[in-house]
């Protein structure tokens, strides 16, 4: 894994230096620049060295010929077959994934990019004919943002690497702020700068001449293929099989691996199936520890017992980060290092269990992300089991439940949920899909917005990209599908991957997912719904195919959260979030918040009227953001 | 009990509501929920790039074949051949296994058939059995939506589109034999198509059946290449001109024959377009506007290997769109001859003759195998129909349907045909016949013969 980044335009090789230093983080064991005086263009990368640590492996890299030079992050985890296919018509230097990426590129031109099985965020520059392919892998693990000037082109594994390029105007994306305020996180390509683009997972772009002259997707989930009508055995063995192939093949490393482990069912799968391919004692595995009960749990089981249980039963070492319950809310290092106003402070718990990894020796962590996005789990999946009652009611009904949702408490988890329902009810099973995802309904987002922004007519709408993505499902497609779409699409890779990706390697650790490997993918797409989400037993084929592998009390061990209890610390006055961030000169001075809309929210949250905690978290942390990302000078 | 004999003792108002019924459950099957998803797909991979064909191409193979290692009759060869199903060029894994021949499926259909689906939840099929006994097996819901996929992509790009009225004579018997006036068609509107029985068809009935696709005004026509041959024949013997409202002519199932093609052309005024499909769906060919056949690359996986020296290749598939009976290799037994065995791209390899089957050849007395025999009656137009059939190398019988207008000087040119094309080699009686048998599904062979091809 590395920091990538490159330029086109007349500061290229100054922004490439300077980029260097902003991504540092991203790779300390070594950096380097590329220019090409002929296109005006820069390539610069910040290495963690995990395969081919040896200097032939160094990025940029050209090919002996001189045809093509690339940058990459991420990894490949089928490069070897596919070196095994180029070495009759191409003579490595190196041992890791990177030449082989040239190689194939040179061989396959972008049509190599649906040859790869792995994560990556990439950059070629053809030498050739002076074009530069960009492009970012199917479920986009791998961040890359893209800037777009009137004198340059740039981009970047992170935001923060863009802010120097000359005539970067720094306006805010609405849209984009919007989504951050109802999703906690922004789905699709949009950023909170309106020159700012996410690049669309499974996407390729050919820039030429500083501008885009071709984009395609090369990747995307495989929701439309039919489901098979599979046994319950042989889906169960089929799963296993895939899955302990997907780990294997991310085992691959020149460095130390370790292993995430909370004691819930996704991460000791990953343990338990990465520790027959390994010597005893060859993977360590790492947790936290934090001490809700000094802010009540609000929730979220202790997942440390859990762990030493599963750690035991596997016979794996395990290491546990200890983090005070204020380490896990400091803001600005929260936002500064996801690039992006995330208020979802669980994010933290991923940067002090990979520091601790780092600490112990280890540069690779494999992950349990993305099995509640592939196989279910979230409780709002159980809550689709509900969708025929809602078609069932009559309308007058729904719009009466809609009504009584105002007046529901929000204070315990039950009345959020049942209020929550509620308020959909009468919205179309489309909009309450979506409405899954929101953490606030969109009336109550518009009211937060500035009095100008309002009256100007500049209040964005915030589910665009939602609608278009089910649209783009084929008619017929089950509603748990549907979700699923969604939830790999946006969720997991807008939010949980982000933060993965962001948290790790600020610590400087790479984190694998072999939950997402594409075969993998592949398979969960056919299975039957009901086989994902049985009744309200979520990942119900997944517990089968894991009997035998991990303990049945492991399996069986209710969901719980990654997070922290929030709402309690919410509760209490936070002199920061409230007196600085929040502050009304603050809220003034930045004009995208009504002061009395957001302090109104505050209290009524406080007082238990309203489940505002997360929107008040998102608020505070877009004007940390546009601290950090907005007012910071240019260099 | 015989499903097809019970029908045809119904009254006809019965039968006609048995039709409708089996016609709205073959639209459901056949073009269900999921069809439209599938169409799309298979017309969006006619625009792709050579090198995403090949990826799609390795993609479906490499699925396939973790699919079928579920089947303990791959399981079984996978280990024997050291076959990875989880490798990464999947097309070096194939080339280990041997070819698949028909009796080895038929032998062991239990065997292939894959554990690891329901098999009450897939569509249950039959090959009609043309050279031997049929092969039940299962196909998966998408299976059976890629097979008509692939065959209306063609069809659109002719022109024809799914609200078309298809006047289609095939080999079901829907009219009691018994039964001596029209109607000798039925309806089946959920499918848009007029049934014609091919039975009836006669030189005494084909007026009322042209003038039937004319009332109908139906501006399609589909069937066997042999019915359609007859229909043709009897035009031009009587002078009988087409119905105006027919636009497209399209044959399959059987071999279109050069005499059958130039018959059809000649009374439609129309081309005749064809496609190459099995119901195993290895392998698919299908004819564009300008004539040229190409093999469907993203359909299934073709191997063309010379089958003799005349240049006629087998056709040997990997079906990969039917995890549910997975066939590696499968010989279809059918002969073709292509332009290119290279494949990169959609339209990489065009197939310039169906010759037909493996079993169609004609064996001499120095032991070769001589196929096309359709060129034989090529340019003989006062031929009706012909079908050549030998029990003894080096022997043959040739047994023809005289037209109205034959005669002795057509009489001559076949046996100068035969001398040319056989000399010595074969000792050839020629029979003259009012018509021939044809096979149970209808079909009309060419060749029928006693001796298995080496």
């Amino acid at each position: 894994m590395c920091g990538i980044f490159g330029a086109i335009g007349p500061s290229a090789e100054s922004l490439a230096k300077q980029a260097m230093v902003s991504l540092a983080h991203r790779g300390p064991d070594g950096r380097g620049t590329f220019f090409a005086p002929a296109s005006n263009l820069s390539l610069a990368q910040t290495r963690l060295a995990i395969q081919d640590t040896s200097d032939a492996a160094v990025q940029p890299m050209t090919d002996a010929a001189g045809q093509a030079t690339i940058i990459f992050n991420g990894e490949i985890y089928n490069f070897r077959e596919l070196r095994n296919q180029l070495s009759s018509e191409y003579r490595f230097r190196s041992t890791g994934d990177t030449e082989v990426l040239l190689a194939a590129y040179l061989r396959w031109g972008g049509d190599m990019l649906g040859k790869l099985n792995g994560v990556f965020a990439l950059a070629i520059y053809d030498h050739r004919d002076r074009s530069l392919l960009l492009a970012r892998d199917g479920l986009g693990v791998k961040p890359l943002y893209c800037l777009q000037t009137k004198s340059h082109f740039a981009f970047a594994s992170e935001i923060k690497a863009l802010l120097p390029v000359p005539d970067f105007d720094r306006s805010l994306d609405l849209q984009g702020i919007g989504h951050y305020l109802t999703y906690l996180y922004s789905p699709g390509h949009q950023t909170p700068f309106k020159d700012v683009k996410k690049m669309t997972p499974g996407h390729a772009v050919v820039i030429k001449d500083g501008r885009q002259a071709r984009e395609w997707a090369f990747y995307d989930l495989p929701y439309e293929s039919e489901v098979l009508p599979f046994t319950v055995k042989g889906a169960a063995t089929e799963l296993k099989s895939r899955l302990d192939t997907a780990v294997e093949r991310q085992l691959v490393s020149d460095a130390p691996v370790g292993a995430f482990l909370s004691g819930g069912l996704d991460s000791t799968s990953i343990c338990a199936l990465a520790r027959r391919h390994l010597a005893p004692g060859e993977l360590d595995c790492f947790t936290i520890d934090v001490r809700f009960a000094e802010v009540g749990n609000e929730g979220f089981a202790e997942d440390l017992p859990y762990a030493r249980q599963a750690a035991k039963a596997l016979g794996l070492k395990l290491h546990v980060a200890q983090v005070s319950p204020d380490k896990l809310i400091d803001l600005e290092k929260l936002v500064w290092h996801l690039d992006e106003p995330q208020a979802d402070p669980a994010a933290l718990n991923n940067f002090y269990i990979c520091e601790a990894a780092r600490q112990a020796g280890i540069k690779v962590m494999l992950s349990g992300a993305g099995g509640d996005d592939i196989f279910t789990g979230y409780r709002r999946h159980q809550a689709l089991d509900f969708e025929r009652y809602w078609q069932w009611l009559p309308s007058t009904a729904k719009k009466s439940l809609s009504l009584l949702s105002y007046f529901m408490p929000q204070k315990y988890p039950w009345g959020r949920r049942i209020h929550k329902a509620f308020r959909q009810a009468s919205m179309s099973s489309e909009e309450r899909m979506i409405g899954y995802f929101q953490w606030k309904d969109a009336p109550s987002i518009q009211r937060l917005w500035s009095k100008q922004i309002r009256s100007a007519g500049m209040v964005p709408a915030t589910d665009i990209p939602l609608i278009e993505a089910l649209q783009r499902l084929p008619q017929g497609t089950h509603e748990l599908n549907k979700m699923l779409y969604l939830e790999a699409k946006y969720f997991l890779a807008d939010h949980n991957l982000n933060y993965t990706d962001k948290m790790s390697m600020a610590a400087g650790v790479e984190v694998r997912v072999p939950f997402l490997d594409r075969d993998l993918i592949d398979f969960a797409t056919r299975l039957p719904a009901h086989y994902k989400q049985h009744g309200q037993v979520g990942k119900w084929i997944f517990r089968k195919s894991m009997e035998g592998i991990v303990p049945p009390e492991i399996i069986h061990r209710p969901k719980t959260g990654f997070g922290v209890p929030l709402r309690g610390w919410m509760k209490v006055k936070n002199n920061r979030i409230e007196e600085d961030y929040l502050s009304r000169e603050s809220l003034l001075r930045r004009g995208l918040f009504d002061p009395d809309a957001v302090h109104d929210l505050i209290s009524r949250n406080r007082a238990g009227h309203v489940d505002a905690s997360y929107v008040i978290l998102a608020l505070a942390c877009v004007e940390i953001w546009c601290r950090q990302f907005v007012d910071a000078p240019a260099a | 009990m015989d499903l097809e004999k019970f029908y045809l003792k119904l009254p006809t108002f019965f039968q006609k509501a048995v039709l409708q019924w089996q016609g709205r459950r073959v639209r459901e099957g056949r073009y269900g929920i999921g069809f439209n998803r599938v169409m799309q797909a298979s017309l969006e991979r006619l625009e792709f790039s050579p090198g995403r064909m090949d990826d799609y191409r390795a993609s479906r193979l490499s699925a396939h074949f973790k699919y079928a290692r579920h089947s303990p009759f791959w399981a079984d060869r996978f280990q024997q051949y050291s076959v990875n199903a989880n490798a990464s060029d999947p097309f070096a894994e194939l080339a280990k296994l041997p070819i698949l021949k028909k009796d080895d499926v038929r032998r062991h259909a239990k065997q292939i058939q894959n554990p690891l689906f329901e098999s009450n939840k897939l569509q249950r099929l039959h090959t009609s059995g043309t050279t031997g006994s049929g092969l039940v097996f299962r196909e998966t819901l998408d299976a059976e939506s890629e097979r008509w996929a692939v065959w209306w992509r063609y069809r659109q790009k002719l022109g024809i589109n799914p609200d078309n009225l298809c006047a289609l004579f095939g080999g079901r018997c829907l009219i009691p034999i018994s039964q001596k006036d029209p109607p000798y068609w039925r309806y089946s509107p959920y499918t848009r198509q007029i049934l014609f029985s091919s039975q009836h068809l006669s030189q005494e009935t084909f007026r009322a059946y042209l003038a039937q696709i004319e009332l109908d005004k139906a501006p399609w026509i589909h069937g066997y290449p042999s019915c359609l041959g007859l229909l043709a024949t009897w035009m031009i013997e009587h002078g009988v001109p087409p119905p105006p409202c027919v636009k497209f002519i399209t044959v399959g199932a059987e071999n279109l024959t050069a005499h059958a093609k130039n018959r059809i052309e000649n009374a439609f005024g129309l081309p005749v377009y064809q496609h190459y499909g099995l119901a195993e769906s290895t392998a698919n060919f299908s004819q564009e506007p300008d004539g040229r056949i190409y093999v469907d690359e993203d359909f299934s996986h073709v191997e063309l290997p010379l089958a003799n020296q005349g240049g006629s290749r087998q056709v040997i598939g990997t079906n990969w769109h039917n995890p549910a009976f997975p066939l590696f290799r499968y010989d279809s037994g059918d002969l073709c001859q292509a332009s290119s065995t290279h494949i990169h791209g959609p339209k990489s390899r065009e197939v310039l003759a169906i010759d037909g089957r493996l079993e169609d050849a004609l064996i001499l007395k120095n032991g070769a195998h001589i196929f096309c025999l359709n060129q034989v009656f090529a340019d003989m137009t006062n031929i009706r129909e012909a079908q050549v059939r030998q029990t003894v190398i080096g022997e043959a019988e040739f047994r023809i349907v005289k037209g109205s207008d034959y005669g002795a000087a057509d009489e001559a040119a076949l046996a100068a045909e035969i001398e040319k094309r056989f000399g010595t080699l074969c000792d050839v009686r020629v029979t003259y016949v009012d018509e021939l048998p044809r096979t149970a599904s209808g079909k009309l062979r060419l060749v029928v013969s006693g001796i298995s091809p080496k």
